[in-house]
């Protein structure tokens, strides 16, 4: 199986998760995802380096190079629709099988990304959501997006831990969990002592 | 309808950790509080609000020594869909 680069399958994944996409609706989630891994990891989950372009955070050349190679690989198919005097583009995911290497927090923090963001319209996202982000905030077209903002909305050591929530919730899968109260009580004790 | 509350090994740890993090005299009131309050989210789970990644999170704030505390559970039901797991507590920035 050909592997694609890491980003071909950040847009294959969103696609796959929310198709019928259009460009602009998959340039921001892509955007989003980073924004959120930034802020939840610390480190992005794609390679895209985001300037202010004319609609918004966007590293062009990299974003055509990743959704070329999904189309021309036949991970994903274009069509162009018709809305009102222009001309949209639409990606639908192939049933060619593909091979993620992204590890779980990365794959849940695309997979909330497009599902929540899915009936959004493009021009709402943007407004509502994209142009709110840390780095966009003071940004001007054509400057390289700081997405380092997001680190400051990271908690302390003590604060939200994407992975921790993970492996607790697997946990909870598993039936690894006892009463609360008996885990209270202990912590009560040992603390007492 | 009220849940049985459990608690995962990995928010175990964090209670410890957060806990730990308190002056000594603080800690019972902070693990009563912690007690009360999920009780009252075991009661009506409708309490918690989506918030980070859509994750069910319920606020725990209490005061211990006058100084206002502000801590947050994820939580999951589990399997039999009576019991209510936390799956992480955390610190909320305010």
């Amino acid at each position: 199986m050909t592997q694609l680069s890491r980003n071909a399958q950040i847009l294959r994944y969103l696609i796959q998760v929310a198709p019928g996409l259009g460009r602009i609706k998959l340039a921001k989630f892509a955007y989003l995802a980073d924004c959120e891994a930034h802020r939840y990891l610390s480190r992005p989950i794609s390679e895209f380096r985001y300037t202010y372009d004319r609609h918004g955070p966007f590293d062009r050349r990299r974003f055509y190079l990743a959704k070329d190679e999904l189309v021309k690989g036949e991970y994903a198919t274009e069509t162009v629709v018709k809305a009102g005097p222009y001309d949209g583009y639409e990606f639908q995911p192939t049933t060619k099988p593909v091979e993620y290497d992204f590890d779980q927090a990365e794959a849940e923090i695309l997979q909330y990304v497009a599902e929540t963001y899915l009936t959004h319209t493009a021009v709402r996202l943007c407004d509502e959501v994209v142009y709110q982000t840390p780095p966009m905030k003071g940004a001007k077209v054509g400057e390289k997006l700081p997405m380092e903002k997001m680190h400051e909305e990271k908690g302390t050591e003590l604060g939200f831990n994407l992975e921790r929530l993970l492996a607790g919730e697997a946990s909870a899968e598993a039936g690894r969990f006892r009463p609360l109260k008996e885990a209270v009580d202990e912590l009560r004790a040992r603390h007492r002592s | 309808m009220s849940y049985e509350l459990a608690i995962a090994p990995e928010a175990e740890e964090d209670l410890n950790r957060l806990i730990d993090s308190l002056p000594k005299r603080r800690r019972e009131t902070a693990l009563d509080a912690v007690i009360t309050e999920l009780e009252k989210l075991s009661a009506n789970p409708s309490l918690a609000v989506p918030s980070t990644l859509g994750r069910p999170t319920y606020r725990i704030s209490f005061v211990a020594d006058n100084v206002h505390y502000h801590w947050a559970a994820a939580f999951k039901y589990a399997q039999d869909e009576r019991t209510i797991v936390i799956t992480h507590i955390f610190r909320v920035p305010l």
